[in-house]
């Protein structure tokens, strides 16, 4: 037995090794590391927007896998050898810098007859959406490149593309609220007022440990009737009133339950542990009804099936304990009324894991002028973090406007008929409620109420409404 | 797992199974959420030595084997069992007995592995899980449940065999459709998860900023019903390959005739549901490309004809490899079929058949060369050879191996019959044309494709396997009226089969676990630098595409490490059964 077992293991190692030498031997062996990003802005010079476009061409945009830029290549899509000369005349109506942008960001739009599908669509993926996913400064030298291959060269990276490629970057990832009661924080423009992450405010009281100052029938109070009672130093009439009437029963629960850090009974019965629990409960007790079922109506004269049917009591009992101490911690821990530290916004790894840049292959390293900017994070463009503070609370997270407090600011002729001073000067002194021009009737507050906000914060705050209606 | 004592010895074992089970989730739950919390917040965490992605890729791996066996198993041992049934025959209810009882040990080794992917997943990539569990949480509790009852009915599956026979068989085939409805259920659930990273549905948004719009959608994603399909037949096909190597092992080790008879057949059943798993995967495999395609085009050029191009000549080697193995069983088991020696002419032309389609498809399209070698050839392809390496030769040499491995099969089942009905001149002439003619028309839409652009050499890739599968069925067809009232010539004498053939079945089980090894990683590999593609990116430090060599390895040992569980699941099985035989 054992001299088979051998062999065979032999055998099986033998095997093993000759399929792992041919994959290491026969194969190519190279890695593949994703592309680094590109620095590209309006100072740009052509020849280095022209030899960042054929980095992107040939790794980020993955565009060889289709086109071909030399006799041997993949047919799938056009040969791209030439394509600068002939873009200015294959659509009428599109010049070539026009035509070789619509390419990329609408393949679509007009397909090569021999290249489409049956059906007349093209199999190209639009090269500014994922997995190519190229910023609009990107699409610039990408086009660059191609005008670059028998063309002239007329492409040029603006403002706005670069102002776009950031706000592409800005876009932050969701927090990761261990509680659905921190969403709503969010969602419902608390966050606007109050502190809750460690961030400054100035308007309300601060909600980070306010389950040990205040009850969660007090936070509830202080959210339904907030003029009920007045912390020291804050004004009355300034938090909204209709909470409890615009919140719904089980998020009114669930704000509560956040803050004031006890978990309602409905959340707990939803843990996961629970629902193994009751499975371990449901088949292991009805395992062992059955068992003692069967075996009582098997009589008590076979001994070999009476010594079967005694449980393993033991075995349960190490089971048992094992879970209920399992459960009890997990479910009645209580909860974190203070959030978890908000996600870090790095397009890599952060430093807890990642030390070192990735590697770069020589035919993906950048040109020489671009800088790869991959371990940090752009900071927040500063109007927007005061508009967060200030303006959320009635204007909504998003300027979209909330009913009944303020109006939709990515779409106001009022705004628009303004100049950047005249808007800053208007947040400055606010309007009252029975001002003739006031549209809404509610009362807008002299900087927001926000009387921190400096001159140059104001115009930062204005910089950040304009970006909001481009 | 001892038997006999009636329901209450039965009950026992069940019980035995649950608690298992149980107490495996406990732990891992407990462990599951303990982890996390002793180390800070952060989006991955590293694992020393090896890093988070070699041990989550093996432990995945080797977690999913053992699950394609334990999925894998029930299906043919209900078919099995069914087969006894009809046919009123012990033999082959004892056979699917006997496979059953290689799962309880599997069952076990699952589950733990299961949770250890579990725990992994969870401590070293939080950010990825908390984003499938946005999008899967309703579907997990589903899961356990599922998971639960599967346990439950396979081990009443098996301990009440022999309790539910004469006229409560039929509750027994109940209880047999169940556990696979059961497995099914189990696969379908992960292919939702697995098929969900691959091609995303019913989400919007990207990264942890999303909203799931449709989770029916996310679960009834593009490659989801592929990967069913796909996995239960490979589901089948892996089962059957382990189980053969069983027997083979067995077979070494038996010290009677008798137990070489009982082994060897049981061997041939075992590589025979293989081999008839085996050959329409292909076809579920082009399935799953076609939705890849559909989903994204280059996630699928990536797949064929860029980063992961060369793997596929190693996939090529290791089928080309099985076909010759199989082809070589066949043959070696003929030598224990009186009369089988009348088809030994056939050897050649189906070894030549074989051995071209294998060199055809271990030729890669582009070869490593130095400049100069590319230079004095005009192009990075070989100037004759090169012709070979693209989509119309390779699709061209596997159908013609697909027909020479089922016209072997032909003849080894037609070993001992000779036929004697007034059919057999026209039958034979039938088949003879009808093979000509697939031959014919799959070399013929092989050399067309050549000449057509590639949309249309793809949709014609699938007239090739539908001829073969027309011949296969017409000639299956005319055996019937050929084989009316044949004669034998004598019966198969079962264990006087060469010991190499029992090697040969290792061969089998090693080079199915290597092939889903390495079709494991390019599956997942094709996402490239996103654990959700398109949705979410990976950011870690893994988020890369391992060299060629890097990955063979790890897929080595991952079958090492696997075969060396199976072998506790073998020694275990053969204990259990000589405790039945001989209890104390």
């Amino acid at each position: 037995m054992r001299t088979v077992f051998l062999r065979i293991v032999g055998f099986v190692i033998l095997i093993d090794l000759f399929y792992m030498g041919i994959g290491r031997l026969y194969l190519t062996q190279s890695e593949e590391h994703p592309p680094p990003e590109l620095q590209i802005t309006v100072e740009t010079d052509v020849d280095t927007l022209v030899g960042m476009g054929e980095s992107l061409l040939k790794n980020k945009g993955g565009c060889l896998l289709c086109h071909k830029m030399a006799e041997v290549g993949n047919t799938r899509g056009p040969d791209l050898r030439g394509v600068g000369g002939r873009a200015a005349t294959r659509r009428p109506g599109l010049n070539a810098e026009a035509y070789l942008i619509e390419s990329l960001v609408e393949p679509g739009a007009y397909v090569v007859e021999e290249f489409a599908t049956p059906g007349g669509e093209s199999i190209m993926p639009a090269a500014d959406r994922p997995p190519a996913d190229l910023s609009p400064t990107e699409i610039k030298a990408l086009v660059a490149f191609l005008q670059s291959l028998s063309g002239e060269i007329t492409v040029q990276v603006t403002a706005e593309d670069v102002a776009a490629t950031e706000a592409r970057k800005q876009k932050p990832p969701a927090p990761t609220p261990s509680h659905p009661g921190f969403a709503l924080l969010n969602s419902k423009g608390c966050v606007a007022c109050h502190d809750v992450i460690g961030t400054t405010r100035r308007v309300g009281p601060a909600l980070t440990h306010v389950g040990e100052r205040l009850s969660a029938a007090e936070i509830r109070q202080s959210i339904v009737d907030p003029d009920a009672v007045i912390a020291e130093g804050f004004m009355k009439g300034l938090m909204l009133k209709d909470f409890g009437t615009t919140l719904r029963a089980e998020e009114l629960d669930l704000l509560v339950g956040y803050l004031s850090g006890k978990i309602a009974l409905a959340e707990r019965l939803a843990h996961p542990a629970v629902h193994l629990l009751v499975l371990i409960l449901l088949f292991n007790g009805g395992v062992a009804w059955a068992a003692r079922r069967v075996g009582s109506l098997g009589g008590a004269s076979d001994s070999a099936a009476v010594s079967e049917r005694k449980m393993p009591w033991g075995w349960l009992g190490i089971l048992a304990a094992a879970v209920l101490i399992g459960v009890l911690y997990l479910v009645f821990q209580d909860g974190e009324s203070e959030p978890p530290a908000a996600p870090p916004t790095p397009t890599r790894a952060p430093a807890q894991v990642l030390t070192t840049p990735p590697e770069t292959t020589p035919e993906t390293a950048p040109a020489p002028e671009a800088s790869a900017s991959i371990s940090q994070a752009p900071e927040p463009l500063p109007g927007e973090a005061l508009f967060n503070v200030t303006c959320t609370a009635c204007h909504g997270p998003e300027a979209k406007g909330v009913p009944g407090l303020g109006k939709d600011m990515t779409n106001s002729e009022f705004i628009n008929g303004l100049s950047d001073q005249e808007l800053a000067e208007f947040i400055k002194l606010g309007r009252a409620a029975d001002d003739p021009l006031n549209t809404t009737g509610v009362a807008m507050p002299p900087k927001g109420l926000n009387v921190a906000l400096s001159d140059d914060d104001l115009l930062e705050v204005v910089k950040f409404i304009r970006s909001l209606s481009e | 797992m001892a038997e006999g004592g009636g329901w209450p010895k039965a009950l026992a074992g069940v019980r035995g199974g649950i608690l298992k089970i149980s107490l495996i989730l406990a732990v891992v739950y407990l462990l599951a959420f303990l982890l996390p919390r002793a180390f800070e917040v952060a989006d991955y965490r590293h694992f020393p030595v090896i890093g988070s992605r070699v041990l989550v890729w093996s432990v995945a791996q080797a977690h999913l084997m053992f699950a394609a066996f334990v999925l894998g198993v029930p299906i043919f041992v209900f078919i099995a069992e069914v087969v006894g049934v009809f046919l009123k025959s012990e033999e082959y209810d004892g056979l699917a007995k006997e496979f059953m009882r290689l799962l309880a040990m599997s069952y076990t080794i699952t589950a733990t592995l299961g949770g250890i992917l579990l725990i992994a997943l969870i401590t070293l990539y939080p950010k990825f899980t908390t984003h499938m569990e946005k999008v899967f949480e309703p579907t997990w509790a589903f899961y356990i449940g599922v998971i639960f009852s599967e346990a439950l009915f396979s081990y009443l599956y098996f301990y009440s065999w022999d309790l539910l026979q004469g006229s409560r068989k039929k509750w027994h085939l109940l209880l047999g459709g169940v556990v696979n409805a059961l497995g099914i259920g189990i696969l379908v659930i992960t292919n939702a998860w697995t098929g969900y990273m691959m091609t995303p549905g019913g989400v919007e948004g990207s990264d942890l900023a999303i909203t799931v719009t449709s989770r029916i959608d996310a679960f009834m994603n593009y490659a989801w019903n592929p990967l069913n399909i796909h996995r239960l037949l490979a589901n089948v096909c892996f089962g059957g390959a382990i189980v053969g190597a069983y027997a083979g092992f067995r077979f070494l080790a038996s010290t009677s005739d008798e137990e070489r008879a009982r082994f060897d057949w049981m061997g041939y059943i075992g590589s025979f549901i293989a081999v008839a798993a085996f050959i329409p995967l292909p076809f579920a495999g082009y399935y799953l490309g076609r939705e890849i395609y559909a989903y994204s085009q280059q996630m699928g050029v990536s797949m064929m004809g860029g980063s992961f191009a060369q793997l596929w000549i190693l996939q090529a080697i290791l089928i080309g490899a099985l076909f010759l193995a199989i082809n070589l069983y066949l043959w070696l088991a003929m030598a224990r079929i009186p009369g089988g020696e009348r088809y030994k002419k056939f050897q050649a032309p189906v070894l030549f058949v074989l051995a071209t389609g294998l060199a055809v498809w271990a030729t890669p399209h582009s070869i490593i060369a130095t400049v100069a070698e590319m230079k004095a050839m005009g192009s990075a392809h070989h100037p004759r050879l090169g012709v070979l390496g693209v989509m119309s030769a390779k699709n061209t040499a596997v159908n013609l191996m697909i027909l020479s491995t089922f016209i072997t099969f032909m003849l080894y089942r037609r070993g001992n019959k000779k036929a004697t009905g007034a059919f057999i001149v026209a039958g034979n002439s039938i088949q003879i044309v009808a093979l000509l003619a697939a031959l014919g028309g799959i070399v013929a839409i092989g050399v067309y494709g050549y000449f057509v652009p590639a949309a249309v050499r793809v949709g014609l890739s699938a007239y090739q396997p539908m001829m073969v599968g027309a011949f296969m069925i017409l000639f299956l067809l005319l055996e019937v009226p050929i084989y009316r009232g044949a004669t034998s010539l004598g019966e198969i004498k079962w264990g006087q089969i060469p010991r190499l053939s029992q090697y040969v079945l290792f061969f089998l089980a090693v080079t199915f676990t290597w092939l889903m090894g390495l079709m494991g990683y390019i599956r997942s590999g094709i996402r490239q630098y996103w654990h959700v593609y398109q949705v979410m990116k990976d950011t870690s430090e893994g988020a890369f595409i391992p060299s060629h060599g890097f990955a063979t390895t790890v897929i080595s040992i991952i079958v090492l490490i696997f075969f060396l569980f199976v072998s506790m699941v073998f020694a275990l099985a053969m204990r259990s059964e000589l405790q039945d035989r001989d209890p104390p």
